[in-house]
Order: C-alpha cells, then sequence, then structure tokens
C-alpha cells in the first residue's frame, strides 16, 4: 500500500469522525460537512491529497449514502415488536444482568442566563419528545428476546428546584451537587424510564438544567441536538411561530432495522473473516489493580481529569503527520505502551467507539449511533516508536475499513472466553473526541456543556477520554478524564498513571525514534524515593566476624548456659564450642582449609550443629547434605562441590565410598583426643561459608556460594529486626540442606539463646510439634507454610510470646488469618538462597487478611530491592517488575557455572552509581507505602484462557472453607486446553459439593479463577521436603476406559477380516484392534454369528466365549494359534 | 471418568464426567443426559455409558447424572417427583459448563428424560442442541404403557409365588407416588416441540407405535430444525429375556454420535 494511499485513509478517516461525507461524482470530489467540520487546513490537505482521495474512495466504490442502491435506509410502519440495534441488544443485555446500573447513563447540562418560562419550556420539552421517537420508546422482552415499541406519547415529569428566594452560598458547588446527583439518579429500563430532565432555578434570571438519558437512546451528538430542538421549540413558541427544524425523515428504529438486514447480506462475511483472525486469542489486559478484583465487576466508578500540555499536543501532531499518521494514531500508541508497560504485556486490546451517523438522513436523530471497534496493538520487540506508529497507523487502518460490523456480532465471531470479571475482547476504552469550539448547539445567553460529575459507576477497569478543542479560546489543549474502577484502583494510582502518559508522550515527540520502553515512567523524585529512600537500610556491622567467633564469644560470656538441646542429651555454649573444635582439628589434620569444601550428612541430633561448627573453624565450607535425599542427588552435589571429605556416621557412609570419610561416631575417641582451643586458621568475610544447592530448571542442582561476610549480614539483620526474639529459645525443623536452616542454627547461637533440635520423625508430626513447642517454651519458629499448617491441624492454640516466621513458599492468606491470633509477632520472610536465607520481611498485621495482598514488607538491613522493568529501568509504583536485590547478602555465585552466574548476578547502574544485584526471576511490586508485593514468579505464571492465575490464591481460597483440610492446585490439560483441578482432602463428615464449592469460591475469587474440577483424595501426596508431590496426583483427564488410539487400524490379515465381519454384524464402522466384540454392541447370539462367519472365510473354528472378555487383536491372535480360547 | 457429588444443601446429586479426549482448540463442547425414569433408567445404564464414551472421544465433555431420589443421588424415590427433576438438570448444566468451561451444552434425553430435557431447552438460553431418544410424548399413554408392562410383569412373578404387599404403588418394583405420576401425565411433548429453537435429533426405534406417528407428523411441520432417525435397534429400556437390560442400540448410538458432530 502507498504512502499517498495511507495518507488519503488518514484524511478520510479524520473527516468521517467529524460527520464530513466524501464522494466521487463524474472524476470529481464533492463533500457534505457539518458546519465548521471542514477547516482551512483540512481544506489544503484535501487538495493537495485530492488525486489519492479520489483513488481510494474509487476503490471503495463509495457513493453518497442516499445513492447506495438496495442499502438506503427506509422509514417503517411499524411501530410494535421493532428491532433493537446491535448496540442497543448488548446495552439492554447489561441491563438484565445490572438492573437499573448507572454505567451507561450520559447527560448534559445547559446554563441559561436569562429569564425561562417554566412552562413553555415544559410545552418545549414534550416537543422534543414527539419529534424524537428514541424518547418515546418502550423495551420489552418476548419471549426473552427484546423488541421496541414506540408509543405515540410520552412525557417526562421536568423536575424543578427553586433556590431563588435562598440562594446557596457557593452556587457553583451546588450546581455541580445538583448535576451529579442527576448523573446518579438511576433510570430503569423495565419501567421505560430511560431519561430524566432537572432544572434548578438560581436566580429569577439563571436556571441550570441537567438532562440524563439511557446511552440506549442517545450518544453524545444526541445531547447536542437535544439542546438545539429545544431551544428552537421553546423559542419557537415563545414566538408563537413554527420551529424551524430539519425535517426528519427517519428514526433510529429504522436506522435499527436496516442495521439488521444488511448484517445478514454477504457482504459482512469479509468483515467477519477479519476479526476473527485479527482478535484470535487476543490477551486479557491484566491491570496491575490495588485492590483484588472479584467475581462480578464493580459499579463503583472514579473520575480523574487531567491536562496535556498544548505543546506537546502539537509536537505529536506534527510528528504523527510526517509519517501519514494522524494523532489519535499518536496517542493511541503512546497510550497502548504505557498499558503495555504497566501490565507486563506485549499485545493490547483496547476499545474505541465510533460513529455510526455516516448514512443520509442520520444527522439529526437522537439515538446511540456508536460502534465499539477493538484496536489490538503490537508491543513486541520494544520497538522505537516511529515504528510503532507505523503498526498502530497500519492495525488502525484495517481495523476501520471493516468497522462497519456491529461489534456484537464481532464478539460473536471470535467467541472468546467470557467471564463475569471482564468484558469481552477489551478491558479498557480509549476515546478522542474532537469539539467543534466554534458550532455553540444552544446560541444566544445559554451555554451548554457536560456535567460536571460522574455516576459513581466505571463501564470498565480503566477507561481513558482525550478532547481537544479543535476551535474556539481552548484550542488545543487536551482535557483527558480517566473513568476508572474504583474498587480496583486508587485515586493516587490514576493520578500517577496520568503522569506516566505525559512523560511517554513527550518522549515520543522529543525523540521518536527511540524505545518508548526504555523511557523512564518514573520521576526523578519517585526514583529517588524508590531507590534510596525506600531502600535506607544501612547498618554498620562487623563483616570480619564470623559465625562461629560469634559462637565462642558467646560461649566465654556464658559457658554454662545450654546451647543445643537434641531430644534428652544437651550442650551448654562451652561444651559446644570445645567438642566443635575437636572436631575442627581433626578435618584440619585432613587437609581442611580456607578455600575447600566439607559435606555434611548426619540424621538430625547434636552431631549436626557441631559439625557444621566445625567445617567453619577449620576454614573450609560447609556443604550439607541430607540423608533422606535420594543417592543420586546427593553423588551430584559431591562430584559438583568437590569435597575433600564427609563428616558423617557409619549408618551413612555407605553412599560415600569413593569419599574420604570422618566417622563422628566411630572415630569419637580419636576426635576427643584433639585440641578443644579453635584451630589457627585466618578466614575472611569474603571466604566461602557453606556451598547450598538449589533445584536448577535442567534437573542438575547448582551450588550457591555463601560467603562468611554474607552470612554475618544477615545474621546482624535479623537480630535488628527481630530484637529479643533472636535470643531465645529455637525450635529448629528445617533441613540443613535447606538454607533457612541457617538462621535456625546460628541465629540463637550467636545470640546467646538456645537451639531445640527437633528429630526427623518430629519434623513432620502436628502433636510432636506442639509437645516441643511447650516443653521447652519456644519463643521462636522458623517453618514453611506446610509445616505451620501441620501445628493447626493438630489444634495448636498457639503461644501468647512466641514470634513466628514463615517463608520459604508464598503465605496464604487463610494460614495469615490463623497464625496472627496465635502468636505474638507473625513475619512473612522473603528470600533466595543465592542473597543469604532472606532479603525482605513483613510483619504481618491484621489489615493484610482478607485483602488480596501477599505482602513480603521491605528490605532487611544492608539489603536493597529494586523493582525493575524489562528494560532495566525502574517499574513505577503498583507496575509488576522482577525483583532484584543487592547488599551485604548477595552470594558469591553458582560453584563451576560462571555463565549462569554472570546472567544471574549482574551488576545494576542505577541513580548514578553502580550495585552488583541478584536477579531473583520473582515478580513484585512496591506500593505507595513503601512495602513490596509479591506477585509470583516471572516464568511460572499460569494463564488459563487468558488470565493469569495465582495458584497460590486459589489453594488459599479453598483452604478457608472449614470442611477442607487440605488443597492444593493444579493445572491439567483437558480437552478444551488447560484447565484448574483442585485436590482436597476434607475433614471427615464434611465433604461439599462442587456445586457448593462453587459458590463459596465465587464470592471469593474471579470465576476464571474457579477450578473446572475437583478432586477428592485422602490426603494431598507430599515429598520429603514437605512439597506436594505432583507426580502422584491423579489427572482426571486421562482416559481411563479407552486402552488404545482409535486411529490405529487393524492389521492386514486375520485381523482385518474379523474386523470386517464385526462391522457387518454390528453396522460399525472403524473398529480397532482394542476393541471388544460386547462393548460395541454385540450380544451372544451375534457371537454365533461372528463364530459362523470366521468358520467360513478363514477356516478356522472360533469358540465364541472368546469375544467375551478379549480385545479383536486378541481373538485374531486366538484364531491364529488355530482354535481361540479363553485366556489365550 | 470422574464421579463426584454436585448439588446444593440437601439435594446432593451422583454425577460422572467424562471429560472430552483430544485437545480442542475450538470452543468447549459439552452434553448432559438427562435419563428415563425407574426400570427403563436401570436397564440401559450401560447403553449410556457407552454413549458417554463415545461422545468423549468425540471432543465432548460428558455429564451423566442420578436424578435426586434415584441411583446414588440423595433422597429416597418417594421424596422426588418431576418439578424437582427439572431442577436437578439445571444443577446439572450449571455444574458442567463450570467443568467444561463450556457456555452452552446440548441435551440426550431419553424416555422420559427427554420431555424433561425439551422443557429445559425451551426454559433456558444456554441450550445448543437436543436429541430426543424414543420420547415420553403424551404423558397419559406412557403411565398406560407403564401399567400394561407392570401387570405383564407382576403376572409372570406370580405365576409360582405371590408378591410381597407394597407401601407405595410401583411399576416393575420403583415407587410410583401419586404426586409423580400427576406430574407424568401431564406431559404433553407435542405442544413443546414448537417452541423449541434449537436444532433437534429425534430417535426412535421402529418398535414404537402411535407416538411415533404422532412424532413424525411434528417433524414434517418443523423441518430445518428437526432430523428424525428411526432405528431398527431394540429400545435399551426394555428389559428382553434372556439378555436382560437389552442390546447395545449401536445404530441408534452410532446416528446420535454423527449428528452430534
Amino acid at each position: 500500500m502507498s504512502h499517498s494511499y495511507m495518507i488519503a485513509e488518514a484524511i478520510l478517516l479524520r473527516l468521517s469522525a467529524r460527520g464530513v461525507d466524501l464522494w466521487v461524482e463524474a472524476g470529481n470530489l464533492r463533500f457534505r460537512a457539518p458546519r465548521n467540520a471542514i477547516d482551512a487546513d483540512s481544506r489544503q490537505e484535501i487538495a493537495a491529497n485530492r488525486d489519492a482521495i479520489i483513488s481510494v474512495l474509487n476503490e471503495r466504490g463509495v457513493q453518497p449514502a442516499s445513492q447506495a442502491a438496495g442499502e438506503r435506509i427506509r422509514p417503517r410502519a411499524a411501530a410494535t415488536g421493532l428491532p433493537l440495534s446491535s448496540v442497543q441488544k448488548r446495552l439492554w443485555f447489561l441491563d438484565q444482568i445490572d438492573p437499573g446500573s448507572l454505567r451507561y447513563s450520559i447527560g448534559s447540562s445547559l446554563r441559561v442566563r436569562e429569564p425561562l418560562d417554566l412552562d413553555i419550556f415544559a410545552a418545549a420539552v414534550d416537543d422534543l419528545f414527539a419529534r424524537h421517537e428514541a424518547f418515546r420508546t418502550r423495551i420489552v422482552a418476548v419471549d426473552g428476546e427484546p423488541v421496541l415499541d414506540v408509543l405515540p406519547r410520552a412525557r417526562i415529569a421536568l423536575d424543578v428546584v427553586d433556590l431563588s428566594s435562598d440562594p446557596p452560598t457557593d452556587v457553583e458547588e451546588a450546581v455541580r451537587t445538583f448535576g451529579r446527583e442527576a448523573l446518579r439518579t438511576p433510570l430503569s429500563m423495565a419501567e421505560g424510564k430511560l431519561a430524566l430532565m432537572r432544572a434548578v432555578r438560581l436566580t429569577p434570571s439563571e436556571y441550570f438544567i441537567v438532562f440524563v438519558v439511557h446511552h440506549i437512546i442517545a450518544d453524545g451528538r444526541s445531547l447536542d441536538i437535544v439542546w438545539r430542538d429545544l431551544h428552537e421549540f421553546y423559542h419557537a413558541r415563545a414566538e408563537r411561530r413554527s420551529a424551524r427544524l430539519p425535517l426528519l425523515k427517519l428514526q433510529y428504529s429504522d436506522f435499527a432495522s436496516w442495521e439488521r438486514n444488511r448484517a445478514q447480506t454477504k457482504g459482512f462475511a469479509g468483515h467477519i473473516a477479519f476479526w476473527r483472525e485479527t482478535l484470535a486469542q487476543a490477551p486479557r489486559l491484566d491491570l496491575p489493580v490495588d485492590r483484588p478484583r472479584r467475581a462480578q465487576g464493580s459499579s463503583r466508578g472514579g473520575r480523574y481529569c487531567g491536562h496535556i500540555d498544548k505543546a506537546d499536543v502539537e509536537a505529536l501532531k506534527d510528528v504523527a503527520r510526517t509519517r501519514g499518521a494522524t494523532l489519535f494514531m499518536a496517542l493511541l500508541a503512546v497510550w497502548q505502551t504505557l498499558l503495555s508497560r504497566l501490565c507486563g504485556q506485549d499485545d493490547i486490546v483496547v476499545g474505541t467507539p465510533l460513529a455510526t451517523r455516516d448514512e443520509e438522513g442520520l444527522a439529526d436523530i437522537v439515538g446511540c449511533f456508536v460502534n465499539d471497534v477493538a484496536l489490538r496493538g503490537d508491543l513486541s520487540g520494544s520497538p522505537r516508536f516511529t515504528e510503532l506508529l507505523e503498526r498502530t497507523k497500519n492495525r488502525t487502518l484495517a481495523a476501520f475499513r471493516h468497522s462497519d460490523l456491529p461489534f456484537d456480532m464481532v464478539v460473536e465471531a471470535v467467541n472468546p472466553p467470557r467471564t463475569s470479571s471482564y468484558p469481552p475482547l477489551f478491558q479498557t476504552l480509549f476515546t478522542l473526541m474532537d469539539f467543534q469550539g466554534g458550532e455553540d448547539p444552544a446560541p444566544g445567553s445559554t451555554v451548554a456543556a457536560p456535567i460536571d460529575g460522574d455516576t459513581g459507576a466505571s463501564r470498565f477497569d480503566l477507561s481513558l477520554e482525550l478532547s481537544r478543542a479543535s476551535a474556539g479560546p481552548q484550542a488545543g489543549a487536551m482535557l483527558a478524564a480517566y473513568e476508572y474502577d474504583a474498587v480496583l484502583f486508587e485515586e493516587a494510582t490514576i493520578e500517577r498513571l496520568h503522569g506516566q502518559f505525559r512523560r511517554l508522550l513527550r518522549a515520543a515527540h522529543q525523540t521518536p525514534e527511540a524505545r518508548l520502553h526504555d523511557v523512564p515512567l518514573v520521576s526523578d523524585d519517585e526514583a529517588h524515593r524508590m531507590a534510596n529512600d525506600w531502600n535506607a537500610t544501612a547498618h554498620r556491622f562487623d563483616r570480619e566476624r564470623p559465625v562461629h567467633r560469634q559462637i565462642a564469644e558467646i560461649a566465654r560470656q556464658h559457658p554454662g548456659t545450654v546451647a543445643i538441646r537434641a531430644g534428652t542429651a544437651e550442650l551448654d555454649f562451652a561444651a559446644f564450642d570445645a567438642q566443635s573444635n575437636e572436631i575442627a582439628h581433626r578435618l584440619v589434620g585432613l587437609g581442611a582449609k580456607t578455600g575447600t569444601r566439607v559435606g555434611v550428612c548426619l540424621e538430625r541430633g547434636l552431631n549436626l550443629p557441631l559439625a557444621l561448627a566445625a567445617v567453619l573453624k577449620a576454614g573450609a565450607a560447609y556443604v550439607p547434605l541430607d540423608p533422606a535425599h535420594p543417592v543420586e542427588r546427593t553423588r551430584l552435589i559431591l562430584e559438583d562441590a568437590d569435597v575433600m571429605c564427609v563428616l558423617t556416621t557409619s549408618d551413612l557412609a555407605g553412599q560415600f565410598a569413593f569419599a574420604s570419610v570422618l566417622l563422628l561416631d566411630e572415630q569419637a575417641t580419636a576426635i576427643a583426643a584433639a585440641p578443644d582451643r579453635p584451630p589457627q586458621v585466618s578466614i575472611g568475610a569474603d571466604d566461602i561459608a557453606y556451598l547450598i544447592y538449589t533445584s536448577g530448571s535442567t534437573g542438575r542442582p547448582k551450588g550457591v556460594e555463601v560467603t562468611h561476610g554474607n552470612l554475618a549480614a544477615f545474621l546482624d539483620a535479623m537480630r535488628l529486626k527481630l530484637g529479643p526474639a533472636a535470643g531465645k529459645t529455637l525450635l529448629a525443623v528445617t533441613t540443613p540442606a535447606f538454607d533457612i536452616a541457617g538462621l535456625e542454627l546460628w541465629l540463637p547461637l550467636t545470640s546467646g539463646g538456645r537451639v531445640v533440635l527437633a528429630d526427623s520423625a518430629d519434623t513432620v508430626d502436628g502433636s510432636a510439634l506442639t509437645s516441643l513447642i511447650d516443653a521447652h517454651d519456644i519463643g521462636l519458629f522458623q517453618a514453611t507454610p506446610t509445616t505451620w499448617r501441620l501445628l493447626l491441624e493438630d489444634g495448636w492454640q498457639g503461644k501468647a510470646d512466641l514470634t513466628a516466621l514463615c517463608g520459604g513458599e508464598a503465605m496464604p492468606v487463610d494460614l495469615a488469618e490463623a497464625l496472627i491470633d496465635r502468636v505474638e509477632n507473625l513475619w512473612n520472610v522473603y528470600g533466595p538462597t543465592e542473597t543469604t536465607v532472606w532479603s525482605a520481611m513483613h510483619r504481618v498485621v491484621a489489615a493484610d487478611v482478607g485483602g488480596g495482598r501477599r505482602p513480603i514488607g521491605g528490605p532487611i538491613p544492608n539489603t536493597r530491592i529494586y523493582v525493575l522493568e524489562p528494560s532495566g529501568t525502574l517499574a513505577p509504583v503498583g507496575a509488576p517488575g522482577e525483583l532484584v536485590i543487592a547488599g551485604d547478602g548477595v552470594a558469591r555465585g553458582y560453584r563451576n557455572r560462571p555463565d549462569l552466574t554472570a546472567e544471574r548476578f549482574v551488576d545494576l547502574r542505577i541513580l548514578g552509581r553502580t550495585e552488583r544485584v541478584y536477579r531473583t526471576g520473582d515478580l513484585a511490586r512496591w506500593r505507595a507505602d513503601a512495602t513490596l508485593d509479591f506477585i509470583g514468579r516471572r516464568d511460572g505464571q499460569i494463564k488459563i484462557r487468558g488470565f493469569r492465575i495465582e495458584l497460590g490464591e486459589v489453594e488459599a481460597a479453598l483452604s478457608s472453607h472449614p470442611a477442607v483440610r487440605q488443597a492444593y492446585v493444579s493445572v491439567s490439560n483437558g480437552g478444551s486446553g488447560s484447565a484448574l483441578v483442585a485436590y482436597l482432602a476434607f475433614w471427615l463428615g464434611g465433604e461439599p459439593t462442587t456445586s457448593e464449592l462453587r459458590r463459596y469460591l465465587r464470592a471469593k475469587l474471579p470465576d476464571y479463577m474457579v477450578p473446572a474440577l475437583f478432586v477428592t483424595l485422602e490426603a494431598v501426596p507430599l515429598l520429603p521436603s514437605g512439597k506436594v508431590d505432583r507426580a502422584r496426583l491423579p489427572n482426571p483427564f486421562r482416559a481411563g476406559t479407552r486402552a488404545h488410539r482409535r486411529d490405529e487400524p487393524p492389521a492386514d490379515g486375520i485381523e482385518r477380516t474379523l474386523a470386517d465381519i464385526w462391522c457387518e454384524l454390528l453396522d460399525a464402522r472403524d473398529i480397532g484392534p482394542g476393541d471388544n466384540f460386547f462393548e460395541l454392541g454385540g450380544h451372544s447370539l451375534l457371537s454365533l454369528r461372528v463364530a459362523a462367519a470366521v468358520q467360513r472365510r478363514l477356516g478356522s473354528r472360533m469358540d465364541p466365549r472368546a469375544l467375551y472378555f478379549q480385545s479383536l487383536r486378541e481373538v485374531a491372535a486366538g484364531i491364529q494359534r488355530n482354535g481361540a480360547g479363553l485366556g489365550q | 471418568m470422574t464421579p463426584f457429588f454436585f448439588g446444593e444443601g440437601q439435594r446432593r446429586l451422583f454425577g460422572v464426567y467424562d471429560p472430552a479426549e483430544g485437545l480442542n482448540a475450538k470452543a468447549p463442547r459439552a452434553v448432559v443426559f438427562c435419563a428415563p425414569w425407574g426400570p427403563e433408567y436401570t436397564f440401559s445404564h450401560g447403553v449410556f455409558r457407552r454413549l458417554a464414551l463415545n461422545l468423549a472421544a468425540g471432543g465432548y465433555h460428558v455429564l451423566r447424572f442420578d436424578y435426586f431420589g434415584a441411583g446414588d443421588s440423595a433422597g429416597e424415590s418417594t421424596e422426588a417427583d418431576l418439578e424437582g427433576w427439572r431442577t436437578d438438570i439445571d444443577s446439572a448444566i450449571d455444574e458442567l459448563k463450570s467443568m467444561a468451561g463450556a457456555l452452552r451444552v446440548s441435551l440426550i434425553g431419553a424416555r422420559i428424560g427427554a420431555a424433561l430435557a425439551a422443557e429445559a431447552a425451551v426454559r433456558r438460553v444456554d441450550i445448543d442442541r437436543l436429541v430426543l431418544w424414543d420420547p415420553v410424548v403424551v404423558g397419559r399413554s406412557y403411565l398406560d404403557e407403564l401399567e400394561l408392562k407392570h401387570a405383564a410383569w407382576v403376572n409372570e412373578r406370580t405365576r409360582y409365588l405371590p408378591l410381597p404387599p407394597a407401601d407405595t404403588p410401583n411399576r416393575l418394583c420403583h415407587p410410583l407416588p401419586a404426586r409423580i405420576e400427576q406430574q407424568m401425565a401431564a406431559i404433553d411433548l407435542a405442544g413443546l416441540l414448537t417452541r423449541l429453537k434449537q436444532k433437534i435429533l429425534l430417535v426412535l426405534s421402529e418398535s414404537r407405535g402411535t407416538d411415533a406417528a404422532a412424532l413424525g407428523t411434528i417433524a414434517n411441520v418443523i423441518p430445518n430444525r428437526l432430523t428424525l432417525e428411526r432405528v431398527r435397534d431394540r429400545p435399551p429400556w426394555r428389559e428382553d429375556s434372556p439378555e436382560f437390560g437389552g442390546p447395545m442400540p449401536v445404530n441408534a448410538l452410532g446416528r446420535i454420535t454423527a449428528w452430534m458432530g
């Protein structure tokens, strides 16, 4: 398509929006236009592109609407049972779902500054209603289908409030209130009350009149028509003359009939095909909301208005023009870029309303002449603005070429998945209004204007209406009006969004060759606040004071204080220090030193912390190995870690046949003979303290190298955050192979506290844990959500002075709800192994529960957290981004994986400084209160039918049901694609039906998050780590009764002949080798006929009973062996 | 195949869900079976199981269920009535829509289930297609037919031993309280058919009598939407000695599966 062609299309589009009708007649360009619709600039543009415009019009075969043969709108004769237009049907349907909703009320106001005869005015309103059938419309349902009846007469009461005798102090505020109340007055489709008119008399010569009408019978242009006609009717009556108004040859119902007939013509097939292709698999817009979305969309709306500088508008318009695009296209490109960055999507669909008054005879009638068009934007590849503008232009022009198809038909054709939480195809509306500032619809001492207020409802999550006066004193300035769902969004969020829109818009025209995705959305102030103020966590501590030295200092101060207890055995600090020194000396003797690694594989008991401390004292790094782990995993770890020795016991030593071992049981005497003072080993903060292995995406575990400095920083941070709780008695339950065990062992021992080490059996026994907590007066307990649930299921009532930490997985809301009243302090802790145990923590309060958030608080001392967009720029508050962590907890990297280390541990340039950060791969967002919300894994987002789903949220909702004991939700592939499946274990005697579960969940979740299937289990199977064993979950979509593939045909020979016989006798087709005769409909008598046929055709005897339990293939095999019998 | 319970409160209904096989990129297709009553349900149970498997293999999500007071659903047979079964069908439709993610479902009804399915299709806006298999056309005639079968059965059974007295009127040992009998008597399928907007497959076993003629007449009146299939198979809701439970009506199953597409 040539450049001039596209320019011509753009010009036609712009003029069409202004109501200008252009056509070619005898080779000449003709037009018909409303007054002032074609200004000097437009005339010049048309002249300059005349030939191209003529080419486009000729190609389209455009004639003036009045001359389009066979497509003319004709007046109809009937007055009842009339069809609704497509848009009316949709609005009627929406009203059935939510009767009386204010979402589709529109209104306008009139300020009259001259004396007004209200009787004449009321009569003029009657004239208005008589002229426009839309106001005499009643919509009724016949057999569930809506039809229109046009009444011969209809009136509305003119409600008048007289304030002239007692004028308000603030007249303008009174006027605003009056208008707002009118807009928020429900209309009733069922009762036929689709409009209201109210007037307030401010003074004897000043009135304020508002007219509110349902969108089903009017649009914005209709409101202008109302005031114009009303003005003329009033003055005609006052002057006792006939009203001088254009003759109305048509009414809206004529248009509706014509639209319905036209939609059934073949001409629409092309449009249908276009939209099916264009909007196939169109995704939902996942706006970052401030509050959770519920099952039914909200009707509480908010409105925010902002301005865009005239200079920015003009500059952007110039950029657009030089590239053959319109201002609309440029604004749309910027808006879709902003949505793309805020939502983390590069496929964005927005809707825009188009006027459909093109046909002759419609310009002056009241009615809803609007068709919504879905505009799909491709933001992939972070394009330069000029490139994006080109994409937007092409897509917009294509969409508008096919905009004749009513939106309802587009939805039907595309057939997207539906849910009550989202409107179909697009969830945000984008409108550019081009007011004709020179045409005052109500000339004289009257001024018509939009009502200064809102309906209090919102049609979409978020809509943007840009209005620009093309003439008059405000010419060039742009007002941005945002209508938003106030249940989902705070006003501050919308205000920030407007600032971001302006920032992008300015960047688009200042540097059109730049990528808008690289433009910072945050202002300098915001960036400083997020990067500095919210990360002001610096705290002085001694990096060179490793863990074992801290313990030794405690031992010197409190030698007789019990340090560790395991079962009935215990060690005081002095003994702990001495014995760990002895082991350390033995290790040194074996060659352990700085830069080496020692494996530690021990059952839970006193030896475990002794061994770990000993390795540190020897200068080596410990590599914890869980005895319960598969041998293969242990082998891989040892191979990678290249340990010089393994500390273990004789019962576990068998798997270490290839390694040097130090047996703490068999060699206890020799160990005890070693010196009990610390070995003289020089250890620096950057030396490795431990090497912890985590799962790799390829299946091969990767070893994270954590230094002494990392560990010291972490422990210091925990002491600051937890206060005295750090020095209490802690119940340790976590396997040392999980890095969070580091807190359980080292925090109490370095803080003067005590560690009670639960044995392996107790760690999975809620009752045992309860006993331990009580018996040892536990003051600090850290566990994963799974372990906390064990306690709760055991009926644990809590401990008033307990500090609880929950981490390792996202903490479900219901768990928080259950724990918060059972403990003194509940902390939600977050952090990857790569940044040393925990990096953020949040003290959970009651307000967090039920709000749908998953707060992880802020960074711990000496840690800094940033949320970054894919471009690497700071994500604005509320927008999702990757969480990256900097500070003293960032580990050295992955052992033997320099490529992976380079990929995940990177340098980040931020506000003029460079920091080494770890990229977590987690998605999070900052909230305005400087806390972080965890969203989920960037690479592990679950999407079902286009919706992003956090499985944990569904599980939390299920777990809150009183009958549910355990809940696990996963995604399975069913016949219609992915589906959510809930695996549930119930309390005895309390199993609800699936309907009851659905009803319960729909009160808490959007319906796309309600699982399709509920599978009942005795218990959710778990791995030794406490995580769900997904391999043992039944797949409800696996076909259990089909043992073969239908598409495998019978083999040639006996199978084929036997299959033919069966087909003849059973009158069946497609018999496969796995089919059974009786399952296909055979019976005993028929089996005899099969045997007879086999004898006849194959010359073999066949026992009819062979057909009972065998497949065709098995029967054929039996025949092959000549004399098939049972079981052969 | 997933057995489960749905419904609310005391009306706990047993259902069996067969998910659609194969990945279907189009909108999900779903079908609910509306079973016959009493002995006809018992005799035809295996047939519907086979039909469910066939349709699931053909890409349909299928839900079979027991009405309240029948099979494994809650309630005693004396507590049930047609009005309740109508709501059970509604529950089943809603449940299957949720499970399959479907916006519309088709209904396959047999005998009295066919009449109830037709009523649901008039009542609801989310019914796509309708299969009526040997439907009960005139409720009174159906009751007469049951009376005859029962009498023949009693005659056979009491040849050598008397039957024990029954507390509730029954047909072939299936309780038929007066309430249910009255509601069945009110069934008039012919009047419903003309009000249906969906595509209909009417499957008639050749051994049927006057009802088939009446339905054939109706089929001529609304030809565009109704497909009439006469099949040679013996109806599966009859007890046939010595097979007991009836043979597998392969032709009918094949026609239904093919028409469902």
